[in-house]
């Protein structure tokens, strides 16, 4: 059950990456100098690294306690 | 008037820019335009929140009292929230920040983005610009200054329809001057608004009195303007034009600023910069404090490989200099 658990969590990082990633290329591809694109998107990875390393601290913790 | 530290754009703003194509309005969507989906997006992610701040003693008491499969797919259901709505967030932002309005002396250019895999380029010549009109309506927009633009055509499609755009009046304005030059049989290298007021950055005025050159195709234009124009390298100040400065240099791009000829007159709505930028030197012959005409630019110097030169080195030299003025 825990392996199930943890490849689920993976499929969502996978998805959460793959988004990041598309949110990348129209940054890169489609951004001015001086333009709030960047910081956007940096706003966003920082949340979303936030998120996934708590949340997988949280799993890790609920399985060795 | 609002101050503009960022003029120029090092690259083409619009596909197949032209090397002589002066952009006189770039304009993405005002940010009210997104501020109904934003407030929706804070609420899906502070409702949630506060509703387990209220019931935090509730809820732990069952997370204590709950087993570790229970606990495991509260942490998914979490995690598969998140997923969603990032991916609800970057469809609508990606939508709402690349759409673009472009005025160059040549078209008028409309570059809708729908979702991250449809992008829409609409062009409009100005010799089909039969009326142009721009409406502002509501609270919202007209405290801000934002609206819409229409333009009947001659063409295919009637209506040339630009929304929630920052000043759509000057742009209008600047539409309508360079349709009648249009008309006139201006070639388009020649256009220049008519105006005191000959462009607008997301909603930043460019005064003809500022002699910055909005928005060009720096990439090869730049290296004509040296000659005649000085170029100000900036230094960033903060965090946010660090950041610019640390992605333009990771894509190969120049960092550069048109600025007023005499750097930090304050007058033309630009930010004093004399403080923390360096002026490369200036043509050979030098002496020329005032700009020349832009119209003229394009004919007086023709493009030439061994303008090159003049400026790969720039970052590397203004910071030099500048170190070497403060010391």
């Amino acid at each position: 059950m825990s392996v199930v658990i943890f490849i689920v969590f993976a499929v969502l990082v996978l998805i959460c990456a793959v988004l990041s990633a598309l949110f990348y290329y129209h940054v890169r591809r489609y951004s001015y100098i001086g333009d709030a694109s960047k910081r956007v998107f940096l706003i966003y990875a920082m949340v979303t690294i936030l998120v996934i390393v708590t949340l997988l601290s949280l799993l890790i913790i609920n399985h060795i306690l | 008037m609002a101050s503009l530290r960022f003029v120029e754009v090092p690259q083409p703003v619009i596909p197949n820019q032209r090397n002589d194509e002066i952009v006189f309005v770039l304009s993405r969507k005002h940010f009210i335009d997104y501020l109904p989906f934003a407030l929706i997006l804070v609420a899906l992610t502070v409702i949630p929140m506060g509703a387990l701040l209220i019931g935090i003693i509730p809820f732990t008491e069952f997370l204590v009292s709950s087993s570790v499969q229970t606990r495991d797919i509260i942490i998914l259901a979490f995690m598969a929230y998140y997923v969603i709505l990032a991916g609800v967030f970057i469809t609508s932002w990606v939508s709402f920040y690349f759409y673009i309005f472009v005025v160059t002396s040549e078209r008028v250019v409309e570059i809708q983005q729908r979702g991250l895999f449809n992008r829409e380029f609409n062009e409009l010549d100005f010799q089909q610009i039969e009326d142009i009109s721009s409406m502002t309506t509501g609270f919202l927009n007209t405290f801000f200054n934002v609206g819409d633009i229409k333009i009947q055509t001659a063409g295919k499609v009637a209506y040339f329809s630009i929304e929630r755009v920052w000043r759509p009046q000057l742009a209008v304005e600047i539409i309508h001057s360079l349709t009648h030059q249009a008309k006139d049989g201006v070639p388009f290298v020649e256009r220049f608004p008519d105006l005191e007021t000959v462009g607008s950055i997301n909603g930043h005025y460019v005064t003809r009195e500022s002699r910055c050159l909005p928005i060009m195709n720096v990439e090869k234009n730049l290296r004509e303007k040296t000659k005649s124009y000085t170029i100000v390298i900036s230094t960033a100040k903060n965090l946010r034009e660090r950041l610019d400065r640390w992605w333009w240099r990771h894509n190969d791009q120049m960092v550069a600023t048109f600025g007023p000829h005499v750097a930090g007159d304050g007058e033309n709505g630009f930010d004093d910069l004399s403080d923390t930028t360096s002026v490369l030197p200036r043509n050979e012959d030098g002496a020329d404090k005032t700009a020349p005409d832009i119209n003229k630019i394009a004919t007086d110097h023709p493009e030439t490989e061994e303008d090159d030169d003049d400026l790969t080195p720039i970052p590397e030299e203004s910071e030099g200099t500048e170190k070497d003025k403060k010391s």
